[in-house]
């Protein structure tokens, strides 16, 4: 997981376990946390009372103040899905380079 | 516009940090690591373990016990003029030993004022006490709370009953020096069925051992005994204060002969006397923020506090509802924390 600021945008651009890139814009939009300074990390998927089933292993942004989870596929909060998102944006890698359509 | 920080949390980085400012036999103690400092009995599930996780210095280290580090972060980001120190040490939490409780408060305040307090003019502090003893909280009070700096007595909430006359020794003295009376959940306080099995039902459960402080000082006449004292409530949420106030006052009117040394509707005690801090804010919006103050009777209670570098810190510029008035703005961010602690 890198951080970088284009113009005002923060960008945060993380990498997967399985290789694939994914971007979003960086910057929570619960209370303005900088979610590259965050954890890059899985979640625990849907599960009965007592069963802790993990997954999404690196497909998940942490924000480092409050722990609002962001799919980096989506967007959406985890906790919040209809109502919290950030904004996804395109990755292309070619010949070695990371490229985001902002 | 201008902020107070009602709560901000300073530490050492090990309690062997206390070494040089404990007496034997206290100091060996600490000195052998024959006491290893209060730890959670639960596990932090947030990314930086209790703290905000964007908290370290440059090589990647936690940096909590950093003056610098606060500074880029919060004293020197956002144009905070004074900002409580309230601690995480808290040797209310023992269970036992409490001769070495009262030493430990005693050698945190002196570590304090030379570590976090005179270093830089914004910062107030708090005068640390350990609640089991009483007459040796009462001493450190009258030892530590005349220093210029220093603007409140902290007691911290593990599953002690502040208003139990075995504790006004504590307030007797508080009053005597002017110090306001802040209350602050500990890792060790419970809600009403206990701890909860799980972090987030802790979390959940801390504004249930606030309101049983409130009702607790209340009921044993703390605020008819002591009627210059001021108090206020930290991180233990606000908006639950009507239904309190509510209640209160409804059983105050039916039963109010078996307390007859509580002398006035609690719900103006709580008005009068009690100030709570808004972190960590609900997710509410400005119109249903005016709405419980509305309910609450007044808009003089709330004083603005991020907590910081706990994880459920509130940013001085995000948590406050968007089209609050800025008159509402500048009650909650300055002007009722600066009435509390006398300040201009």
């Amino acid at each position: 997981m890198a951080g970088f600021v284009v113009g005002t945008i923060p960008v945060v651009i993380v990498r997967t376990v399985s290789g694939a890139f994914r971007a979003v814009v960086g910057r929570c939009p619960h209370q303005g946390g900088p979610l590259h300074l965050g954890l890059l990390t899985g979640t625990t998927l849907p599960s009965a009372p007592g069963e802790y089933v993990y997954g999404r292993e690196s497909e998940i942004i942490r924000c480092p103040w409050h722990g609002f989870e962001y799919d980096s596929v989506t967007g959406r909060c985890l906790g919040d899905p209809e109502r919290m998102r950030v904004r996804t944006l395109e990755v292309v890698a070619r010949d070695g380079d990371v490229l985001v359509d902002l | 516009m201008r902020i107070i920080d009602a709560d901000v949390h300073e530490s050492f980085a090990s309690v062997k940090d206390l070494v040089g400012y404990l007496e034997e036999p206290w100091k060996d103690i600490v000195a052998r690591g024959a006491w290893r400092g209060f730890t959670q009995p639960f596990a932090y599930t947030t990314p930086g373990a209790g703290n905000r996780a964007d908290v370290k210095t440059a090589d990647g280290t936690a940096s909590v016990a950093d003056y610098g580090q606060m500074r880029r972060q919060l004293l020197d980001l956002y144009p905070i003029t004074h900002a409580v120190l309230t601690g995480y040490f808290y040797p209310a939490m023992m269970k036992m030993q409490f001769e070495f409780a009262s030493a430990l408060a005693a050698a945190y305040n002196d570590w304090m004022i030379d570590h976090w307090l005179v270093k830089d003019e914004r910062f107030l502090g708090s005068v640390h006490v350990a609640p089991q003893n009483p007459a040796a909280a009462a001493r450190e009070i009258d030892r530590i709370g005349p220093h210029p700096r220093m603007v409140q007595v902290l007691l911290p909430i593990a599953t002690l009953a502040y208003g139990e006359p075995f504790y006004h020794p504590i307030f007797e003295a508080a009053e005597r020096h002017g110090l306001v009376i802040a209350l602050h959940h500990t890792t060790m306080a419970e809600g009403a069925l206990g701890m909860g099995r799980y972090y987030i039902e802790r979390h959940m459960l801390l504004p249930q051992a606030m309101m049983a402080e409130v009702i607790s000082l209340m009921c044993n006449g703390v605020f008819d005994r002591y009627p210059s004292l001021r108090f206020v409530l930290l991180e233990g949420g606000w908006t639950w204060l009507p239904h309190l106030m509510w209640r209160m006052d409804r059983e105050y009117k039916a039963l109010r002969q078996e307390v007859p040394w509580l002398k006035q509707l609690p719900s103006r005690h709580v008005v009068e006397r009690i100030r709570v801090s808004t972190q960590p804010t609900e997710d509410i919006d400005a119109r249903q923020w005016e709405k419980i103050a509305d309910l609450i009777g007044t808009d003089d209670l709330f004083v603005f506090s991020t907590d910081y570098p706990h994880f459920d810190f509130d940013s001085p510029e995000a948590a406050l509802p968007v089209g609050l008035s800025e008159t509402a703005k500048r009650k909650i961010l300055w002007e009722n924390a600066a009435r509390l602690y006398g300040l201009s």
